[in-house]
């Protein structure tokens, strides 16, 4: 047998992961030659790499399709010992949502070459996306904990550097700094999550978390830990209570990029995530029902909420995490065909809408004027006689941001305020020993 | 006026009232300073500063610059740019110096230095004005103490081996001399704020409250849940919802609630509660102008926008009582509740580093220096001035800083750039008159039709063109047969009186294809709405869900395959028609149904007289409104026509058509002695600036063999509709410069269709003239799209009316486009509306950056990016005493002539002498010898392959080629 047929998948595995990455390496290069600074070489770069990417995931897909179990396949084998490797998993599923994130990223690459033409930022702008379709890969194939991981931070990292995208002004700064500190809340538990597979379980291979193998291993305890720290990584990601507060704020970067991210794929990696370790939360009924609670809570603060929004991004984004919060009901109810489903035509709904946000006053005008034609004054029908309570509340989020900076952050910059002081007296003594 | 205020108010409050007087006033001359710009799809272009408009534009440039933050010119590297690229000659330079320093240009400022020679140096090469850690950062860290300034020829001479020892010697002797007048050179105080302006933190903890609230109150249809009672004021509504539950709100809330709660806000209206808060700030009486000012411009966007809504109810679908002054008593209560907090809890401000003071030696140091490299003074010179002379020296820089060289150096290129279009434009002979036209074509004034009419007449010998301000003398309320609502379409300065409808004379389906349609419709918005909603959307997104996909896919990656909605409703088998005739019917808005016969005629008439079309008048008679579609753009409305107030004009277009045919119409007009024969025939409609169609109303109508002849008109319109598509995309980046036309106008459709296309048209981006006169003495010129085009004949007008109607209505509106692009060029974060790409449209009716900031007014950089910040020069084709006549009689025209705001010139239909009110006519003599590029063809032969905004050429078609 022919050896590149026979490792035809392979390739196309490999060439489905890393095809983003040709996109970072010529952006890099045209921050640093300038002589290839040139839009026209990055737009045929893009349109090059993201073809690539998609014929490499349907021919994966087509070649993975025909196995019914499917063995780890190693990315990246780290030198001095087996017990950490960059593993991908290519089994149905992942395949099937590596696809449709090349066919979705497709798209808002082709969006965005045009939409992003002759802006300053356009070479930093495709280094991100780069990054972040590789991640989203990474994690989407993941076959082992150091690659989710990895994927996870790209991920993180590129979404907060593309809302700060305009840093010419303070408040696309801020509010960067803002989703990041969310998003290194969830890092953390994963990287806990991480910490904890290897020490407890032996490896960082996922299979055995994936298909529930790992509680014949492991204690009911320790399972509940990993599944409670993989929840939180999720409703980092995803902006599911208590991290709301950030998704309206990661509005501030250009079109196509809060759509990719806020109405597609980003905020759906904590979904997919607990979608893959849907086997875990059933060993658990605590972690299950914390899930179930977390998904409605987030389903009916999102919508409440949204209600009240009065720009049409926020109010797409709150819409946005009502149907994730009922995706991770459903997944949390052990539905995990429904949110599959579910969770790709959200997708797909939620960044049509986001990239054509800028097009409302169009929609709105001929929807009315279909719906009405001439002499009828009745308008689509607005509430307005509602308790002023629950109207402050849905207008101003949920009060979330005040929660958290009394709870959270306020007692953080307490401590360290101490601290702070602390350390001046210990180091002002000891200043002052040394003198004397 | 006080009576009613003081009944309604506690008593306690009465016997303040004397002092609430001054606020009323105070209020709407603040309210003067907002931007005046409405609803996104009522946009109408105007002058960013029309309030400045009294004042002389240069001055009115820098007191605004200096109140809003804003630039008033392009940055002086820009101008330089140009002067090296031979856009600024010297001589035009030295004319305009010559004009600003008038006799003293000669006088020596030291001995050795002339003023006009330092004044030259400085506008030619400038200094970079360097202060504070720029300055210390350019001494320690660049070459400016190792080299001298290479870009002046002055220091040529000095350039050796040991230069680097001259540098450092001259900026010893410039630091000495700067010692030496220390005491003399201090920089004057930054004057203080008023009242203790509020330091920008407060600001930036307020703003994110008082913009979601304002938002809130002001949305017209975004959000579900309208805010609850919002009749009763926003002031009321505010302390209603914040008022006792402020404490979850902020971190400062609780501050807020003890407020409201201790001055009883609730009983207050906003003029009250303002006065209070102000006395509490304190805030003394003289400073509380300047302090409220302040105040609202620190969020001018939704500021203005209260205001508008406040005084143009109207212009919104749902109004709501705003008000300016309860915005800002919200927002003075809101600051007052945030210092107070502040004061207790103060959180460290990252904004606030420590500004090392300016070394004012260094600063004066600096500019000796430079002034010495300028005028190539040496070190030795410097020693010798005593410190009269340096005090003069520095005198002489100051009165030549950077803005004053702004200003000169715009000055020179516009002059320069004027003057060449006028010397070439003159220079364009009369055509021979080629007998009777076989086709008249009326359109808009519009830079836009400039290309489409030169096309046509090229293509087709026996062409006539027209340019009528694009309502067509019909003011009206419209409804088309599938409009909600009927809007006004005509200029912003008119309130139409009248009501038209359209209404369907032979259906194409029965009415149960309009249930069908309905049902979709419906079904439509329910998916549509049903995304959003927790329940809908849970069905809706896993049943059909992924197959958003196909429109995504269709909408992004293959635009121009997509029409859907486009020339649909026009076709032939729905025949409509205008109710133009006067009915018994309430209109939904204005005052009547309908025109009379004697309106009509009037209207035609006036609009026939305005262009000279009274006589030879061609079989068919084309009238065309513009408009504009584009999808993914919040400025849609800023694309159509500014003559219908931002909407479309084939509704007037169609108007007017139909009333020319109509037989009593006619008969009207040759009481009045304008004879339209029996067999010429007018027929209305609408070309799309975007995607380049033409759409023709009521063919249906026509005479037989007037339909016969239509055919044919068709054919030609689409043939132009191809190639002035082909000139449009020469302009755009991405289209390669050889594509032929067919492929050209497909681009363009698409663009239009295009979902990704942040730039679907460049709109009147390079607008820079206006020539007011009969098409014979512009017709054959290339004028780039830069000119707005009105006809208008001098010979049937000896009394000068139709030009004072004429030049009365036309001149401000565009100068006012002019204007808008001009400032939204000049400073497009702050005068314009910034890069479209993070643009969030709120509430219906503005922009914001991201989901928290100001509302964005002006233009967005991606309409203006390839713009020439050019005021206007109008050129009329009349007898100079007569317009002069006219702009004395008119104030509104006075001011914005006398003001400069716009450049007026004359040239005599006869004589052809030319007089140019700017006082350059003999400089635009001199240069009328310069030569012309003559191009015998079509005018693809001139600018293909060319993509830069190109001077004026005269084309001469190839006869007999057609």
């Amino acid at each position: 047998m022919n050896p590149l047929a026979a490792n035809g998948d392979l390739v196309a595995l490999y060439a489905l992961v890393l095809a983003p990455v040709g996109i970072v390496l010529v952006a890099v290069a045209s921050a640093l030659v300038p002589a290839l600074r040139r839009e026209a070489l990055l737009r045929r770069t893009v349109a090059l790499s993201m073809s690539v990417t998609t014929v490499a995931a349907i021919v994966a897909l087509a070649a993975g399709a025909s196995r019914v179990s499917s063995t780890p396949v190693a990315l990246w084998q780290f030198a001095g010992g087996q017990h950490f490797s960059m593993l991908l998993q290519p089994d149905l599923p992942a395949l099937i949502f590596a696809l449709f994130i090349a066919a979705i990223c497709g798209v808002v690459a082709a969006f965005s070459v045009r939409y992003l033409h002759r802006e300053p930022g356009f070479y930093r702008y495709f280094l991100f996306f780069g990054l972040f379709v590789h991640g989203m890969m990474l994690v989407s194939l993941a076959g082992s904990v150091e690659t989710l991981l990895v994927g996870w931070e790209l991920i993180g990292l590129s979404s907060a550097m593309l809302v700060g995208f305009f840093h010419e002004r303070p408040e696309p700064v801020e509010s960067a700094l803002f989703v990041y500190a969310a998003y290194r809340i969830g890092d953390a538990a994963m990287l806990a999550a991480a910490m904890l597979l290897h020490h407890w379980g032996g490896s960082g291979a996922l299979a055995t978390l994936f298909q529930g193998e790992l509680s014949v291993v492991l204690s009911a305890w320790q399972l509940l830990c990993i599944g409670l720290l993989l929840l939180t990584a999720a409703a980092a990601k995803g902006a599911l209570l208590p991290f709301s507060g950030w998704l309206p704020r990661a509005m501030e970067g250009p079109t196509p990029s809060s759509a990719v991210y806020y109405g597609a794929l980003s905020v759906h990696a904590g979904c997919y995530l607990l979608w893959r370790a849907e086997p875990l939360l059933a060993t658990s009924p605590v972690a299950r029902s914390l899930a179930l609670a977390t998904g409605l809570l987030t389903a009916l603060y999102g919508t409440i909420v949204m209600r009240a929004q009065t720009d049409i991004k926020t109010r797409i984004a709150y819409a946005s995490l009502s149907q994730t919060g009922l995706i991770v009901a459903e997944i949390a109810l052990g539905w995990t065909t429904l949110a599959f489903v579910h969770m790709l035509g959200h997708i797909c709904v939620r960044l049509l809408e986001l990239l054509a946000a800028p097009n409302v006053l169009h929609e709105h005008h001929a929807i009315e004027n279909r719906r009405h034609g001439r002499g009828v004054t009745a308008h689509v029908r607005r509430r307005s006689d509602l308790p002023g309570w629950l109207y402050t509340f849905a207008l101003e989020r949920g009060y979330l941001d005040v929660v958290i900076a009394r709870c959270i952050v306020g007692p953080i910059l307490r401590l360290a305020r101490m601290l702070d002081a602390l350390d001046r007296r210990l180091s002002g003594s000891a200043h002052s020993r040394g003198a004397s | 006026m006080r009576t009613s205020t003081c009944d309604a108010s506690p008593p306690m409050m009465s016997a303040e009232l004397e002092s609430v007087v001054p606020l009323q006033e105070i209020v709407p001359r603040v309210a003067d300073l907002l931007p005046a710009q409405g609803p996104l799809d009522l946009f109408v272009h105007h002058n960013t500063l029309h309030h400045f408009e009294d004042r002389p534009f240069e001055r009115a440039v820098a007191e605004a610059g200096a109140l809003f933050g804003c630039e008033p010119y392009m940055d002086e590297r820009w101008y330089r740019a140009r002067w090296n690229a031979g856009e600024i000659s010297d001589d035009v330079a030295r004319r305009v110096l010559q004009a600003e320093l008038a006799e003293r240009d000669e006088e020596d400022v030291v001995p050795g230095l002339r003023r006009d020679a330092l004044w030259w140096a400085l506008l030619k090469y400038g200094i970079e004005e360097l202060r504070g850690q720029a300055l210390r950062w350019t001494l320690a860290e660049s070459d400016a103490l190792r080299r001298f300034r290479r870009d002046t020829p002055a220091t040529q001479p000095w350039r050796s081996r040991s230069e680097c020892s001259l540098v450092m010697g001259l900026w010893e002797a410039s630091l000495e001399a700067a010692r030496r007048v220390a005491a003399a050179a201090a920089p004057s105080n930054r004057g203080l704020d008023p009242g203790g302006e509020p330091p920008n933190r407060l600001h930036r903890a307020v703003a994110p409250l008082l913009i979601r609230f304002t938002a809130a109150f002001l949305d017209q249809g975004i959000a579900s849940w309208v805010l609850p009672r919002r009749e009763r004021g926003m002031l009321r509504c505010f302390i209603d919802l914040y008022g006792r539950r402020a404490g979850w709100v902020e971190s400062w809330g609780a501050a807020l609630a003890q407020l409201i709660d201790d001055e009883r806000h609730a009983d207050l209206d906003g003029l009250q509660s303002l006065h209070m808060s102000l006395r509490a700030w304190p805030v003394a009486d003289e400073d509380r102008e300047a302090f409220l000012t302040n105040q609202a411009l620190a969020l001018r966007g939704w500021a203005g926008m209260v205001r508008q809504v406040e005084q143009h109810p109207e212009r919104v679908p749902h109004p709501v009582p705003a008000r300016l002054a309860d915005y800002l008593a919200i927002r003075l209560l809101l600051l007052r509740a945030a210092r107070a907090h502040d004061a207790v809890d103060s959180i460290a401000d990252p904004q606030a580093s420590d500004h090392r003071p300016d070394d004012p030696q260094l600063v004066t140091a600096w500019q000796l220096f430079q002034v010495a490299q300028l005028s190539g003074l040496s070190a030795m010179d410097l020693e010798r001035w005593s410190d009269a002379d340096i005090a003069a020296v520095l005198a002489e820089t100051k009165a030549c800083d950077a803005v004053t060289r702004r200003r000169l150096l715009h000055t020179a290129w516009e002059h320069d750039q004027r003057t060449r279009w006028l010397a070439a434009v003159t220079q364009n002979e009369t055509p021979q008159a080629a007998g009777r036209a076989d086709l008249q074509v009326i359109m808009c004034i519009d830079d836009r039709e400039e290309s489409f009419r030169r096309h046509l007449e090229e293509q087709f010998d026996g062409v006539e063109t027209f340019g009528l301000a694009g309502y067509f003398g019909v003011a009206m309320f419209y409804q088309g047969l599938t409009d909600a609502h009927p809007r006004p379409l005509c200029p912003g300065s008119i309130v139409p009186e009248t009501y038209v409808f359209e209404r369907t004379v032979v259906a194409r389906d029965t009415g149960r294809g309009q249930r069908t349609n309905r049902i979709l419709a419906n079904l439509e918005h329910q998916v549509h709405h049903g995304r959003d909603s927790l329940v809908r959307g849970s069905i809706v997104m896993p049943l059909v869900g992924l197959f958003a996909i196909v429109p995504l896919v269709l909408k992004v990656v293959f635009p121009w395959l997509d029409r859907s909605g486009r020339t649909r409703r026009h076709s032939a088998d729905e025949q409509t028609e205008l109710v133009l005739h006067r009915e018994d019917v309430a209109p939904p808005r204005g005052r009547v149904t309908g025109f009379t016969t004697d309106q009509m005629i009037e209207i035609v008439a006036t609009q026939l007289r305005t262009i000279g079309l009274i006589e030879n008048f061609a079989p068919l008679v084309l009238v065309l409104g513009h408009g504009s579609t584009s999808l993914n753009n919040p400025h849609e409305a800023a694309h159509d026509c500014g003559a219908c107030g931002g909407g479309r004009g084939g509704p007037n277009a169609r108007a007017f058509a139909a009333m020319a045919n109509d037989p009593d119409v006619r008969a009207g007009l040759a009481r009045q002695g304008i004879q339209i024969p029996e067999q010429t025939w007018f027929v209305g409609g609408l070309r799309n600036t975007c995607s380049n169609t033409v759409e023709l109303y009521d063919t249906w109508r026509c005479p037989q063999e007037v339909r016969a002849e239509l055919t044919h008109v068709q054919a030609k319109i689409e043939r132009v509709c191809a190639l002035e598509a082909h000139e449009r995309s020469r302009k755009f980046e991405t289209v390669a410069p050889q594509l032929p036309p067919r492929l050209a106008w497909l681009h363009v459709r698409g663009r239009a269709n295009d979902l990704a296309q942040p730039r679907p048209e460049y709109g009147h981006a390079t607008n820079a003239f206006c020539i007011v006169g009969p098409r014979r003495f512009s017709r054959g010129l290339f004028l780039d799209r830069r000119a707005f085009l009105v006809s208008y004949e001098p010979d049937i007008d000896a009394d000068g009316k139709v030009l004072a109607a004429l030049l009365e209505s036309v001149g401000p509106v565009v100068a006012g486009i002019n204007l808008e692009y001009y400032f939204s060029y000049v400073d497009p974060q702050r005068y314009g509306a910034g890069t479209k790409l993070p643009h969030n449209v709120s509430g219906l009716i503005g922009v914001m950056d991201g989901a928290r900031s100001d509302l964005r007014t002006g233009l967005p950089w991606q309409m203006t990016e390839i713009h020439e910040p050019l005021r206007l020069t109008m050129l009329v084709y009349a007898p100079d005493d007569r317009v002069r006549g006219i702009v004395e009689r008119s104030p509104q025209l006075h001011r914005l002539v006398a003001n400069r705001w716009l450049h007026l010139c004359t040239c005599h239909p006869y004589g052809r002498s030319l007089n140019d009110w700017s006082g350059f006519s003999t400089l635009v003599r001199e240069r009328a010898q310069t030569i012309v590029p003559r191009i015998s063809g079509h005018s693809s032969d001139y600018y293909g392959g060319r993509r830069d905004p190109l001077p004026v050429a005269i084309i001469a078609p190839v006869r007999g080629q057609r």
